[in-house]
C-alpha cells in the first residue's frame, strides 16, 4: 500500500510538472513566431508578390474568385486608409521611446554621480533599445506590406494580393505584440528599478 | 650701275638712322620708365592682394572664435545639469514622466486586433 500511494504520488508529481511546463509554453508570449520572414533587400514589387506567394503558398477557391475579384478594390480602398493612418502612429510611437531613452540615459547619469550601482538600469536600457530596434523592423516591413497591397493589380493575381494581405496580418501580429511587449518591458522592469533608487535615495 | 647705287644709298642712309634715333630713349630721361610703371602696378596689385588676404583671415579667425562661446556654454549648462547627483525626488519624476509617455501610447486603439480580419476586410 505503502508502494501504491509512493508510485501514485510520484505520478501525480510529473504530470503536474509536464502540466506545467505545457502552461508556461502557451502563456508565455513568442513574438518571434508572428512574424513573416523579411522579404529581400531592394526587391521590386513583383519580387516581393513571387516571395510570398512561395512562402504562403496560398490557393484561390475557384467559387470564391469572382466575389474576390469584385471586393479586392475596396479592400484595397480600405488599406489606403490604413497606409494613411499608420505613419503618424509610427512616429509617436518612435518618439515616445526615444524620450523615454533619453530621460533614463539622464538617470543613469546623475544615478552614478549619487554614487548607487547602475548596472541593472543600463542592461535594461540596452534591452529596451534592442526592443524598440527590432520593432522598427517589423514597422517597416508592416508598413511596406500595406503599400504593396495597395499598388498592385489585384484582379489579376488573387493569389498574390491574398498572400499579400496574409503577409500585412502577421506584420500587424507582430507590431501588436512587440509594442504590447515593450510597454510591459517599461512598466514591469525599468519603472519597478526606477522605484527601487527612488526608495533607496530617501533621505533617512 | 655703282653712281646710281650710291644716291638711293644715300636716300636709305638718313631714313634708318632717323628711326634709330626715334628708338633710341631721350637723353635727358631715364631709360627704365616702362619697367618702373609695370613694378608699381605689381606692387600695388601685390599689396591689395595681401589686403584683402588678411581679411580674409581677419573674417576667418574671427567667425571660428566666434563659434565656439555658445557651444561652450550650452556644454557647461549640460555638465551643470549632469553633475548633480540624483536625489529621491528627482528620480520619481523621471519614473512619472516615462509613465506619461507610455499612457500616451494606446497599442489596442493604434492597433485594433481585428483590423485586418476576414469581418474588417469582408472577406
Amino acid at each position: 500500500m505503502n508502494k501504491q500511494a509512493l508510485l501514485k504520488n510520484i505520478h501525480h508529481k510529473i504530470f503536474g510538472s509536464i502540466s506545467l511546463a505545457l502552461l508556461i509554453l502557451i502563456a508565455v508570449p513568442q513574438p518571434a513566431a508572428a512574424i513573416p520572414s523579411d522579404p529581400p533587400a531592394g526587391s521590386s514589387l513583383q519580387q516581393r508578390i513571387d516571395f510570398r506567394k512561395n512562402e504562403l503558398k496560398l490557393v484561390v477557391d475557384p467559387k470564391d474568385e469572382q466575389r474576390l475579384k469584385t471586393r479586392c478594390i475596396a479592400i484595397q480602398a480600405l488599406y489606403r486608409n490604413f497606409q494613411q493612418e499608420l505613419s503618424p502612429k509610427v512616429t509617436n510611437h518612435q518618439n515616445k521611446y526615444q524620450s523615454i531613452d533619453a530621460k533614463l540615459y539622464l538617470a543613469i547619469g546623475k544615478l552614478k554621480l549619487a554614487q548607487r550601482d547602475t548596472l541593472e538600469l543600463e542592461k535594461q536600457r540596452t534591452a529596451l533599445a534592442a526592443k524598440v530596434a527590432a520593432l522598427d523592423i517589423v514597422f517597416t516591413n508592416y508598413s511596406q506590406s500595406i503599400d504593396d497591397v495597395v499598388v498592385m493589380n489585384c484582379q489579376a493575381d488573387l493569389i498574390g494580393f491574398k498572400s499579400l494581405v496574409q503577409t500585412s496580418r502577421g506584420y500587424h501580429d507582430a507590431v501588436r505584440l512587440q509594442t504590447s511587449d515593450i510597454k510591459n518591458y517599461v512598466v514591469d522592469t525599468i519603472k519597478a528599478t526606477l522605484a527601487g533608487h527612488t526608495t533607496a535615495l530617501q533621505p533617512k | 650701275m655703282n653712281p646710281q647705287q650710291t644716291p638711293q644709298n644715300q636716300n636709305i642712309a638718313p631714313q634708318i638712322s632717323t628711326q634709330q634715333v626715334y628708338n633710341q630713349p631721350p637723353s635727358g630721361l631715364p631709360p627704365q620708365t616702362k619697367p618702373s610703371k609695370k613694378k608699381l602696378f605689381i606692387l600695388i596689385g601685390t599689396g591689395v592682394g595681401l589686403l584683402g588676404l588678411l581679411v580674409v583671415i581677419a573674417v576667418l579667425v574671427g567667425g571660428s572664435e566666434k563659434k565656439p562661446t555658445p557651444q561652450t556654454a550650452t556644454t557647461n549648462d549640460a555638465k551643470s545639469e549632469l553633475l548633480e547627483p540624483a536625489k529621491a525626488l528627482d528620480i520619481e519624476q523621471t519614473n512619472n514622466a516615462i509613465s506619461q509617455d507610455m499612457s500616451n501610447l494606446n497599442n489596442d486603439k493604434d492597433f485594433p486586433a481585428d483590423q485586418l480580419s476576414d469581418k474588417a476586410l469582408g472577406l
